[in-house]
């Protein structure tokens, strides 16, 4: 049975995600060129067309051109999704190791912090955050970044406790060596791994609550789109304007499933004795 | 060495107890368990003092406290005259190269992701790091390819042997060696042994060895604690010991070492 083509590519979650991520990303990076038309600009007369020679992927409401709102929407939820990830992982990986490192109250403190925190819903924390704020990207990125970094954190503080009581660390303490270098040197580099998969799979998780703000209206605001707030352009009617709802639906999709795979092949990869 | 330093004690032990927590069930009452009873020893300027007992009768706590790794319950660690347990933080930072711990676990005592050469780099000053790892390597036997290595890439001698070249690296005066030999082959446990008499000899070294088994305490120990369930039965010069062990536990101990 030949199911999969490539009979050398051993990790097949990995490359498949790759492939996933990489054709979104080729969209996303070369889209700009393939289109004449702003993302933002309406023209009324040529409202809710259907994908022509002019439109490839048809018009909105507002006579704006779908295709350039998918290219210039998924930009943004791109960033948004690895900027609040990248901070969300900077807080959890530092909170985590001295949490772990130092034990004690700051310890107690942080760890009943994440157990609070992760007892509310993300969504609906970040939905109050956004509805009592005005809303901004930054806003909406740091909402984000602020209620994902527990489970990094969580994860940072269990592999440091497996590692801190291992020979090369004593030895590094014996040494003479501080805090800063033991961790930063000595335990982070060992940790590496399961912080690199879990902050992979957190974009993706990103990218959906985004997905999902975005849609019910609340995340990225017009003029400006995101993938939420097309499809959420094409609810009214998602069949009669499936150019609406389904390539938006498709890339979403896409991006979220092909973030799963990487993660997946990734924990495949880094620990060898899974078989793959 | 000096004569009357010879006789002063590098570290001196008094009234050690250790305890460590145990995790009851319920939990509002704090049970503790003791490791370590009323342990006190000197060891004197360039002896090696051993101590020995079966596994899980309290040595490695004893390591584990001098080193500051363990808080006792009570008693004094006096290294050169200064209460380790009473330092500032960081005055014992300042301190602790002059203790350097050598344990049984060669495969984790190396950090994976670092190689050879800036392990044994680390804790050297900048301007002297190329002529000192050389000096270093040579002195634990090993050549100068190994560098470039990672730590999988080495076998479990030449771990130890690197384990060994970065405690000197901070030129330390005493060597808390735990089981330094138990988990190596008997033949590479004999070299590792031979260097560890050698480098005493010419680093002018003082040894704490800690190890269940006679005969390795044997090829290098001047004085001896026979250790049992936390508590030291009782410490000997070596030929002493064996001749004429005061304890019937020591006696067994003896007689179960095969003696060549
Ligand atoms: N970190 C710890 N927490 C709880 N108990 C410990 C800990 N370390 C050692 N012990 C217990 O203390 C006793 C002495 O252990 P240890 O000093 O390691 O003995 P040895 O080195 O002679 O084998 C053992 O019963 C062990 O289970
Ligand atoms: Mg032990």
């Amino acid at each position: 049975m030949k199911i999969f083509p490539f009979k050398t590519v051993k990790n097949r979650s990995l490359f498949s995600g790759h492939v996933a991520i990489g054709l979104v990303f080729l969209f996303l990076l070369l889209g700009p060129i393939l289109t004449l038309h702003d993302h933002t600009s309406q023209d009324l007369s040529d409202s809710l067309q259907a994908p022509s020679s002019s439109h490839w992927m048809g018009t909105d409401y507002y006579g704006r051109d779908v295709f350039s709102r998918l290219v210039y929407g998924g930009r943004i939820t791109w960033t948004v999704a690895i900027l609040s990830t990248f901070i969300a992982v900077l807080i959890g990986t530092v909170t985590g190791l001295f949490s772990a490192y130092w034990g004690g109250w700051f310890d107690l403190v942080v760890m009943r912090l994440v157990d609070v925190m992760l007892a509310f819903p993300r969504l609906f924390v970040v939905l109050l955050i956004i509805g009592l704020g005005a809303s901004s990207i930054n806003l909406l990125i740091w909402a984000l970044a602020l209620f994902s970094w527990m489970e990094i954190a969580r994860i940072v503080r269990s592999e440091v406790m497996s590692k801190k009581n291992l020979a090369y660390v004593k030895s590094a303490r014996a040494l003479g060596f501080g805090t800063p270098r033991i961790l930063f040197k000595h335990i982070l580099p060992n940790i590496l791994s399961p912080v690199i998969v879990s902050s992979v799979l957190l974009i993706s998780t990103i990218i959906l609550v985004e997905s999902g703000l975005s849609f019910l209206g609340l995340g990225i605001q017009a003029p400006n789109a995101s993938w939420g707030s097309i499809l959420n352009d094409g609810k009214i009617d998602p069949l009669g304007t499936w150019w609406l709802s389904v390539p938006a639906g498709f890339l979403i999709l896409t991006t979220v499933v092909g973030f799963n795979l990487i993660g997946d092949g990734l924990q495949k990869q880094f620990d060898p004795k899974k078989s793959l | 060495m000096n004569y009357t330093r010879q006789h002063q004690p590098i570290l001196e032990v008094n009234s050690l107890h250790i305890e460590y927590p145990i995790n009851s069930p319920g939990g509002f009452r704090r049970l503790t368990k003791p490791a370590v009873i009323d342990v006190s020893f000197k060891i004197f300027f360039g002896e090696c003092f051993a101590i020995v007992g079966e596994s899980g009768c309290g040595k490695s706590s004893i390591i584990e406290a001098i080193l500051g790794f363990v808080r006792p319950k009570s008693g004094t660690i006096l290294f050169e005259k200064q209460n380790l347990l009473n330092l500032s933080s960081k005055n014992l930072r300042k301190l602790r190269p002059k203790i350097q711990p050598v344990f049984q676990d060669y495969n984790q005592a190396l950090n994976p992701r670092m190689r050879i050469g800036d392990i044994l780099r680390e804790a050297l000053p900048n301007h002297l790091q190329d002529s000192q790892t050389d000096q270093l390597l040579a002195s634990v036997g090993l050549s100068r390819e190994i560098l470039n290595y990672f730590p999988h890439q080495l076998s479990g001698g030449q771990k130890q042997r690197i384990v060994l070249a970065r405690a000197l690296s901070v030129k330390p005066a005493l060597l808390l060696l735990d089981e330094p030999v138990t988990s190596q082959d008997l033949s590479v446990a004999v070299q590792i042994v031979e260097l560890l008499i050698s480098l005493r000899e010419i680093k002018h070294l003082t040894f704490l060895l800690v190890s269940h088994n006679l005969s390795i305490v044997q090829l290098l120990a001047d004085r001896v604690a026979v250790m049992k369930n936390g508590q030291f039965l009782e410490q000997q010069p070596l030929a002493q010991l064996l001749n004429n062990p005061r304890h019937i536990y020591t006696k067994n101990i003896i007689d179960q070492t095969i003696t060549p």
